[in-house]
């Protein structure tokens, strides 16, 4: 089996065994996941890149303390997470600022709309309103709770997952997630009822 | 499939409205939701939901540019010396597992430091200092592990008695000055005491001198006939009358907080006195700055009776969602100066006074009010409440997180260190003793944390113990009562950094 083939556990294993190349194989695999990760948090490319060097590093020096037995994907996102956290501290502005608000500074630079697929003005009007109405609604979120969000619907996490990311439980995640939900159900509901 | 809870059928929902749900789990949700109406409008709801969320975030990460960091990563890896190679584990003992592993010793010892060296300032507000470096947990007697892990904190310790030189090497042990009679000093009449006494019994401290701190102390300390003798007088400043008023509390405050919060009604610090003062609620949102307001009115709901577990809770989601959090230090300090003027110090004298001994207090006040929520916290635990034990725990290491960040003052950020390290200790108990990723990753922060801070005030007692012009002194005070202490080396050229 071919070192590309290997699963992220199993590659973890190769690494701790000295054999480094394995290192090669996760970074290309994870690199843009983590990049993506990052630029939720710091909301800068370039520092978001640098972190992704940072977090690969460190997976490189922590490689005998992986477990296994356990997922690979949520260990990597921590220590992401934590790279990311420590740098906003460090600048002394712990707060997540999103990734839309970067895409929307984005696309106010190109002067584009994100298009859809709507093959009809009042069709991409309603896509348009919807959008606004869910970014307002994150807009509104602590960072916290926007954190949640982000990993479970941008990331496509499950509750376990975003557990040992955050450092919390399944069981509190869940319950922290129906209650976010519900409030941005309340805040989107005029738009879609409207739309 | 047999969900537990409401929240975990509803993370179902998610899944299935996703896509993302096991077809066989599918079917069965599917037939419940078709079969209960409420349960279908929930669904329709969730449905909208996910599909706007999921939607909005792929086209989000559409607009992100491709990266290729692999031959950067491995021509690091590559250029990496052997000692730069490997994360030694933390030394791990079969059961019985020690509860204080390395991060937490170091903790533990600079904690134990920064409160023998630094604490006990105002004698009348301080329990012993050994007292307030103890942990909330009690496992507190494992062996000190040594760890050799170029990622580990390790704590640079000032020899007691022995001032630190910047560099960080311990100097050679001084002797003290010959001090006159400190029974006799602290005896002194306010306005007896002379700035020059003030500065000399700093610089004293400064060298480890345990009676020296404690005339400061006494000095900068209004006793409660100092106090009614300040209120009592119709001659003195507004802000004279509030100091004096907050060194005596409770009901006896009440009175002249409430005069104050007349005149000011949108001033958090003493809006936030006044309810301490009193026992009314809070008014957190006074501060958007500051979430110690909610932490308060979190600690209020949990302690009314019954407790109000859902607005404690809502409470706590809303403070978290602060950058930071302090203690109003400086605004306590700034009254204090004022009322050591009127009860006849000089103000040169005072304002030496007042920015000398700032800080335990709060440190104390911060201190109590995350152990009280953790005791909520454990209380919960033990009536089978574990989301919210857990989110109360949680909560508090975020309280820490933001003490430490917002700190103005090294006893704000030593509160917030120490409720982060007790915070976490706590999760890990919650955890079933067990170390997740993140757990280990905000442990070594912490430890951290406390180094910089020990390094901090070896530098700056290494500072004070220098030959010092009186301006250069006077200068420093007035830095304190503006920005706090932990800006000193920002504002003075040419000397440590923190």
């Amino acid at each position: 089996m071919s070192t590309t083939e290997r699963t992220d556990e199993e590659l973890m294993s190769l690494l701790s065994e000295g054999r480094d190349h394995a290192l090669g194989v996760l970074v290309g695999r994870y690199q843009q996941d983590i990049f993506r990760f990052c630029v939720h948090y710091v909301k800068d490319v370039e520092r978001a890149r640098d972190l992704v060097q940072e977090t690969f590093i460190r997976v490189f020096t922590a490689r005998d303390r992986f477990d296994a037995t356990r997922s690979f994907r949520p260990w990597i996102l921590c220590i992401a997470r934590n790279l990311c956290l420590n740098e906003l501290k460090r600048k002394k502005t712990v707060h997540m600022e999103s990734l839309e608000e970067y895409a929307s500074a984005a696309r106010e630079d190109s002067g584009e709309l994100t298009r859809t697929g709507a093959d009809n003005p009042d069709q991409q009007l309603m896509e348009d309103e919807r959008r606004r109405a869910i970014e307002r609604a994150l807009a509104s979120l602590s960072d916290d709770a926007r954190e949640i969000v982000v990993l479970r619907f941008f990331e496509r996490m499950a509750a376990k997952d975003i557990a040992e990311i955050v450092g919390s439980t399944e069981g509190a995640v869940r319950t922290r997630l129906h209650r976010i939900l519900k409030s941005l159900r309340d805040k989107c509901q005029p738009i879609w009822d409207e739309y | 499939m047999t969900y537990h809870d409401d929240e975990q059928m509803y993370d179902a929902m998610i899944d299935l409205a996703a896509g993302r749900l096991d077809r066989a789990e599918a079917k069965v949700l599917e037939r419940r939701i078709d079969a209960e109406p409420a349960l279908a409008q929930e669904y329709a709801g969730v449905a909208v939901l996910v599909r706007d969320l999921e939607s909005y975030g792929d086209a989000m990460v559409a607009s992100l540019p491709e990266i290729d960091v692999v031959d950067a990563v491995t021509s690091r890896v590559a250029a990496m010396e052997p000692g730069d190679m490997k994360m030694v584990p933390f030394a791990t003992v079969e059961k019985p597992r020690p509860r204080m592993g390395a991060w937490a010793a170091a903790a533990a010892i600079a904690a134990a430091l920064i409160a023998a060296v630094w604490l006990g300032m105002r004698e009348s507000d301080q329990p012993p200092p050994q007292d307030l470096a103890r942990p909330l947990t009690s496992h507190d007697d494992s062996p000190l592990q040594e760890v050799e892990s170029p990622h580990i904190a390790r704590v640079d310790t000032v020899e007691a008695g022995a001032p630190a030189t910047p560099g960080g090497e311990p100097a050679a042990p001084q002797m003290p000055p010959t001090a006159p009679d400190a029974d006799e000093l602290s005896m002194l009449a306010k306005h007896d005491i002379t700035a020059d006494a003030i500065i000399e019994q700093r610089q004293a401290a400064a060298r480890n001198d345990e009676e020296a701190r404690n005339v400061l102390a006494r000095w900068a300390a209004l006793s409660p006939e100092n106090a009614r003798s300040v209120l009592a007088d119709t001659d003195v400043s507004t802000d004279a009358i509030v100091g004096a008023a907050l060194s005596l509390g409770g009901a006896d405050a009440a009175p002249y907080l409430q005069d104050a919060v007349a005149r000011n009604p949108e001033d958090p610090y003493l809006n936030l006195e006044l309810a301490k003062a009193t026992g009314d609620p809070t008014k957190p949102e006074l501060d958007e700055e500051n979430a110690l307001g909610w932490y308060v009115y979190a600690r209020q709901m949990l302690s009314s009776d019954p407790p109000n577990l859902s607005e404690a809770l809502k409470a706590l989601e809303t403070a978290k969602s602060y950058t930071k959090a302090h203690a109003y230090t400086l605004e306590a300090a700034q009254y204090h100066e004022q009322a050591l003027i009127a009860s006849g110090m000089s103000e040169d004298a005072a304002r030496l006074a007042a920015a000398f001994t700032s800080g335990p207090s709060e440190y104390n006040e911060m201190v109590a009010l995350g152990n009280d929520l953790l005791s909520y916290a454990q209380y919960f635990q033990e009536l089978g409440d574990s989301d919210a034990a857990l989110i109360i725990t949680e909560s508090v290491q975020r309280f820490g997180e933001q003490l430490d960040v917002g700190a103005l003052f090294s006893h704000e950020r030593f509160a917030g260190l120490e409720l982060q390290d007790t915070a976490l200790n706590f999760l890990e108990t919650m955890y079933g003793g067990e170390r997740t990723e993140s757990l280990v990753q905000n442990m070594e922060a912490v430890a951290a944390g406390f180094n910089r801070l020990v390094s901090f005030i070896g530098n700056f007692n290494s500072f004070l113990t220098q030959s010092l012009p009186n301006d250069l002194w006077r200068f420093v005070a007035d830095i304190i009562l503006q920005q706090g202490d932990l800006q000193i080396f920002n504002n003075l050229p040419q000397t440590p950094q923190e």
